[in-house]
C-alpha cells in the first residue's frame, strides 16, 4: 500500500520534471551549443562603454602616432592566460592584437608564466603575419617575464636588462623596436589579457607605483572581481569574457573593413608576393598564405561572435531548466502542503 | 607521411576531449586514462619548463656571461640566488627540512614589504576614493544627474543617476552587515540587513551569471576545436 503511494507521488509530473536524468540535460546543453555553432549563427551585440573605453584609448594612441611620428608610443601587452582559458581569452588577444597592428602601433609582449610562452608565440604570430608586421620592429615577444612583478618594476626604467634576450634568443640590444619601448614613459598603454589574477599585480605595480594606465581583458569568471577597478577608472576600460571579445571583434572587423576592404580573403592572398618575401624571417612566420589558412583566419574573424550565438542558446536553455525547476517545486510543496492539511483533517 | 605528423597530435587532443566529456555520462575507464594523462603530462611539463626556460636562461646562461665578462660580482650574486633557491628541495627528508625556512622567510619577507604600499594604493585609497567620487572627479551623489534625468527621463538618464548613489549606499550596507553581524538591536543595524542581503545576492548572482558564462565559453572553445578547426585542418592537410 505504502509503495503505491510512494509510486504514484513519483508519476506526478511534477516529480518527474524536477527528476530529469543528467545526461539528458547534459544531451541538451550540447545540442543548442552546437546547433548555433555548425549553423555559422552570427548575432550581434551591443557594445559596452568599457570595450569602447579600450578601443578608444587604442585610437588614441594611433592619433598620437600620427601627429608624433619621432615620439610614438606603444603597447605593453601581459599575455597573462594559458590553455585553460583560450576559449575566453583566445579572441580577446586576436582582437586586441588586429587592432594594433591595423593601426602601425609598436607592440611588445611578454608572459609570465612558462605554459603561456607557447601560445603567446604563436597567437602573435599568426596575427602579425596578417598584416606584414616585421619582428624587431613592428613588435616583438620579450619571452617569459617571471616573477612578473620584478619585470613590471623594471619596466619603470628599462626592461631590457631583466630579460637579457627576447624569447628567440635574439639580443635585446640588438632589437631596434627596444630601443625606444622599454619603459612606461613610452608605452601608451599596458594591456593584460588574463585569466588570472594577474590584472591586479599590473595595477598594483605598473598603474598605482608609475601611473601606467592599464586595460584588462578577462574572463567572465574574473571579471566580477575586476568591476570594481573599472567602474574607479582605476583599469582604462575592460573586456570581459566571450561578450566583451565579441564586441570588441565587432569594432575592430568594422574597423578593418574601412581600412582594408569588405573582402579580406583577396587581401590575405595577395599580401605576400615572390618579391617581398624576403623581406621577412620565416623563424616567426611562413610569408605566404594556402587556402586552409586564409580560412581559419577568416573562421578566427568572428570566433566571438560565433560563440555568442551558442552563449544565447546555452542561456536560455538554462532559464527555461530554472524555471522547470522552479515550477515542479512549487507544485510539490503545494501537494504536500494538501497532503499535511488533509491529515490533520483541516 | 607529412600529413599524418600534422594530424596525429590534433586528433590525439580530439579523443582526449571527447573521453573527458565521457564523465557526463558517468565515471568510467576512459574518463580516468585521460584524466591521468593529463596529470602526468603536466607535471613532466613542468619539470621540463622549468628547467629549459627558467634555469637554464636566467641563471645558467647569465652566471657564464658574467664570468666570460669578469663581471664577477654578478656571477657571484646569481650563483648565490640560485642556491638559496636550492634549498627548497631540503624538504624532501626531515632531517634538512628547516633549511627551506630560509629561501620561504626571504621571500615572505621580501614581498610582504615590497607589497605593502601598492596593494594599499590600489585595494584600499584608490577604491575608498571610488566610493565618493567617479573617474571623471564628480561625486556619485550628484543630484545634477537627476535633475538631468527629469529634465530628459530616458533610460540611460536614469542609469547614469542612480548608479553613483547604488553604490554609496551598497558599500555602506554591506559594510554596516558584515561589521555588526553579531546580535545587534541598534535600529539601523536592524533595517539594513535585508537590504544588505538583496546587495550581495545581486552581487553573488551577477558573479554566478558571468561564472556560467565562462563555462559555457570553455565547451564553445571545444566544440571549437572538434566541430571547426580540426575537420578544418584535416580538410587543408589532405588537400582541401
Amino acid at each position: 500500500m505504502a509503495e503505491n503511494k510512494e509510486q504514484k507521488q513519483k508519476d506526478k509530473w511534477y516529480v518527474q520534471i524536477m527528476s530529469i536524468k543528467k545526461p539528458y540535460v547534459y544531451l541538451g546543453m550540447f545540442l543548442v551549443v552546437i546547433i548555433p555553432f555548425l549553423a555559422n549563427l552570427k548575432i550581434k551585440t551591443y557594445e559596452t562603454d568599457l570595450v569602447k573605453e579600450v578601443y578608444q584609448k587604442v585610437e588614441k594612441i594611433h592619433e598620437y602616432n600620427l601627429n608624433h611620428p619621432d615620439k610614438k608610443k606603444g603597447v605593453l601587452i601581459g599575455f597573462d592566460y594559458g590553455p585553460s582559458t583560450t576559449p575566453e581569452c583566445d579572441p580577446i588577444a586576436y582582437s586586441v592584437f588586429r587592432h594594433l597592428f591595423l593601426r602601425d602601433i609598436p607592440i611588445v609582449v611578454w608572459a609570465p608564466y612558462g605554459p603561456y610562452l607557447e601560445l603567446a608565440d604563436s597567437r602573435l604570430n599568426r596575427i602579425a603575419k596578417e598584416y606584414k608586421a616585421n619582428y624587431g620592429k613592428d613588435y616583438v615577444f620579450m619571452g617569459l617575464a617571471y616573477p612578473a612583478t620584478a619585470y613590471m618594476v623594471s619596466t619603470s626604467s628599462d626592461l631590457r636588462p631583466v630579460f637579457n634576450t627576447d624569447y628567440y634568443g635574439n639580443d635585446v640590444y640588438d632589437l631596434k623596436i627596444l630601443d625606444r619601448f622599454n619603459n612606461y614613459d613610452n608605452f601608451g598603454l599596458v594591456i593584460t589579457i588574463s585569466g588570472t589574477a594577474m590584472p591586479e599585480y599590473w595595477l598594483r605595480y605598473a598603474n598605482s607605483l608609475y601611473n601606467q594606465e592599464v586595460s584588462v581583458g578577462t574572463t567572465a569568471v574574473n571579471a566580477a572581481k575586476f568591476y570594481p577597478y573599472a567602474n574607479s577608472g582605476q583599469f582604462t576600460g575592460m573586456i570581459a569574457g566571450l561578450k566583451g571579445a565579441a564586441e570588441y571583434e565587432q569594432k575592430v572587423t568594422r574597423l578593418e573593413k574601412e581600412l582594408i576592404g569588405k573582402d579580406i580573403k583577396p587581401y590575405l592572398r595577395n599580401l605576400y608576393t615572390e618579391k617581398n618575401r624576403s623581406k621577412f624571417n620565416k623563424e616567426y612566420f611562413n610569408p605566404k598564405f594556402n587556402e586552409g589558412e586564409i580560412r581559419t583566419a577568416m573562421l578566427r574573424r568572428h570566433q566571438a561572435g560565433r560563440g555568442m550565438s551558442s552563449q544565447f542558446g546555452a542561456h536560455i536553455y538554462v532559464i527555461i531548466l530554472i524555471i522547470i525547476g522552479n515550477i515542479g517545486y512549487f507544485f510539490k510543496r503545494k501537494a504536500e502542503k494538501d497532503r499535511t492539511k488533509r491529515r490533520r483533517g483541516v | 607521411m607529412e600529413a599524418i605528423s600534422i594530424l596525429f597530435w590534433p586528433t590525439i587532443a580530439v579523443l582526449l576531449s571527447v573521453a573527458i566529456y565521457t564523465f557526463l555520462w558517468k565515471d568510467n575507464m576512459v574518463y580516468k586514462i585521460a584524466e591521468h594523462i593529463f596529470m602526468g603530462v603536466s607535471v613532466g611539463y613542468s619539470i621540463a619548463y622549468s628547467y629549459h626556460k627558467i634555469l637554464i636562461p636566467k641563471l645558467w646562461v647569465p652566471v657564464k656571461r658574467f664570468l666570460s665578462q669578469g663581471n664577477y660580482i654578478l656571477a657571484i650574486y646569481f650563483i648565490f640566488g640560485g642556491l638559496i633557491g636550492l634549498l627548497y628541495i631540503s624538504r624532501f627528508t626531515d632531517k634538512t627540512s628547516w633549511l627551506s625556512r630560509y629561501p620561504i622567510a626571504i621571500t615572505v619577507g621580501f614581498y610582504a614589504g615590497f607589497r605593502i604600499v601598492p596593494v594599499w594604493m590600489t585595494m584600499v585609497s584608490k577604491q575608498l576614493n571610488a566610493t565618493i567620487k567617479d573617474p571623471t572627479g564628480s561625486p556619485l551623489l550628484n543630484g545634477k544627474l537627476f535633475e538631468a534625468f527629469f529634465n530628459n527621463p530616458t533610460w540611460g538618464n536614469f542609469i547614469h543617476a542612480i548608479n553613483g548613489p547604488l553604490i554609496v549606499v551598497g558599500v555602506l550596507l554591506v559594510l554596516i552587515y558584515f561589521f555588526f553581524s553579531f546580535s545587534n538591536d541598534n535600529f539601523v543595524v536592524k533595517i539594513s540587513r535585508k537590504p544588505a542581503l538583496v546587495i550581495l545576492m545581486l552581487g553573488f548572482g551577477g558573479a554566478f551569471g558571468y561564472t556560467f558564462m565562462a563555462r559555457i565559453s570553455l565547451f564553445i572553445g571545444r566544440m571549437n576545436f572538434i566541430f571547426s578547426e580540426w575537420p578544418e585542418l584535416i580538410k587543408s592537410t589532405l588537400g582541401g
